[in-house]
């Protein structure tokens, strides 16, 4: 499971990296174009963790079955915060 | 010329945050936050915003860092998660009801307990670790969860049984109050938690205590960016930067003393529960 894991937080990370330094490197002449490559690398970088909790609990799901419970209630919890942060502004 | 040396500097307090914050167990907010706002300047939110995308590079570099050194107890991380998140729900709720002053002046109690908890344990982490005291056999417990790493610096496999899962997921409970409500990192909370309470030894609550917080922290970066508060060029930067900082502190943490590692938390946690005793005296 670690291997898996790993594997996908270092692929999360290392697009996210490349893109953050290519943004940087292309603002300095292409402003727009360099701050959308930073906003995909951002983007890239929030979901890295989160995919890395679906692969977990989907591994967990033969394994140890209360743990994909766990990360279900921590997955409302993260939506549920966020839409109310959302709908209040 | 001048927006480069600001991106260097940006870099510069990332790659220092990372480090810290790969040792110690913590995201690196603390440094990062006053660093960008009083020494260059950005607008508070803007500040907070981009810690925050710093803060899940940081959590996710040293997740996966930790977890290919064998590291990170998943189980035990996700469990406690799931305590933190429920904690924050119900802490923001509490904290409508309860003045900002009272609630500073209890953290900064609970964070002056913790340090010289921290402080007088120094010498009982290490005799545990040599005398394997982290593994004797218990009685099966809350949800079983067990394990094993290697220590480089005292060259020994070091076996563990969690325990205490009431007091830990209490302790875990106050980290996701502490961190959603007051803006102080909940790394000092989660690493105590695992550490004094739960018989889990240093590094490991260390490096479990990164890979929660690059769950917590990617839902806060997504939050703000989606509120547009987010400044983009010094995000990268700063994102980079932590990213370098923790792959160093990272390749160090496993080989230093125990020992050292409890000081420097003594230390970082005794400014925290004073910079929230100066908040909460503040706003009396």
């Amino acid at each position: 499971m670690k291997k898996i894991i790993h594997s996908a937080l270092v692929a999360g990370l290392s697009i996210s990296a490349a893109l953050f330094m290519v943004g940087l490197i292309l603002n300095a002449s292409l402003n727009n174009l360099g701050l959308l490559i930073i906003e995909i690398g951002i983007y890239v970088l929030i979901m890295t963790p989160i995919t890395s909790l679906v692969i977990i609990s989907l591994i967990l799901k033969r394994e140890d079955p209360k743990f994909t419970i766990m990360i279900v209630l921590i997955m409302l919890s993260i939506i549920t915060s966020a839409l109310i942060t959302y709908m209040l502004g | 010329m001048l927006d480069a040396v600001l991106y260097l500097l940006t870099l510069l307090i990332g790659v220092l945050a990372g480090f810290l914050g790969a040792l110690l167990g913590i995201g690196g907010g603390m440094i990062i936050v006053p660093a960008l706002s009083i020494y260059l300047g950005l607008p508070i939110h803007s500040a907070i915003a981009t810690s925050m995308v710093a803060v899940t590079a940081t959590g996710t570099t040293g997740a996966a860092r930790y977890i290919k050194q064998n590291l990170v107890d998943i189980k035990l991380g996700i469990f406690l998660e799931m305590v933190t998140v429920i904690g924050v729900m119900i802490g923001v709720f509490l904290a409508l009801r309860v003045s900002g002053s009272v609630l500073y002046i209890l953290f900064s109690c609970l964070l002056f307990c913790l340090s010289f908890t921290h402080l007088v344990t120094v010498g009982r982490e290490e005799r545990k670790l040599i005398r394997r005291e982290y593994g004797e056999a218990t009685r099966k417990t809350g949800l079983g969860l067990k394990g094993e790493y290697y220590d480089e610096n005292l060259k020994i496999k070091v076996p563990y049984h969690v325990t205490g899962y009431i007091k830990g997921s209490l302790m875990s409970f106050l980290a996701g109050m502490g961190s959603g409500l007051l803006g102080i990192g909940g790394g000092v909370f989660k690493v105590a938690a695992m550490n004094l309470l739960m018989n889990v030894p240093l590094k490991v609550a260390i490096a479990t205590s990164k890979f929660m917080i690059s769950i917590t922290a990617a839902t806060g970066s997504l939050l703000y960016y989606l509120s547009g508060t987010t400044p983009l060029p010094f995000v990268a930067p700063c994102a980079l930067g932590t990213m370098i900082g923790v792959i160093m502190g990272t390749k160090i943490m496993n080989r230093v003393r125990s020992g050292y590692l409890k000081i420097l938390l003594f230390l970082l946690t005794f400014y925290l529960g004073f910079r929230c005793l100066e908040r909460g005296l503040g706003s009396i």
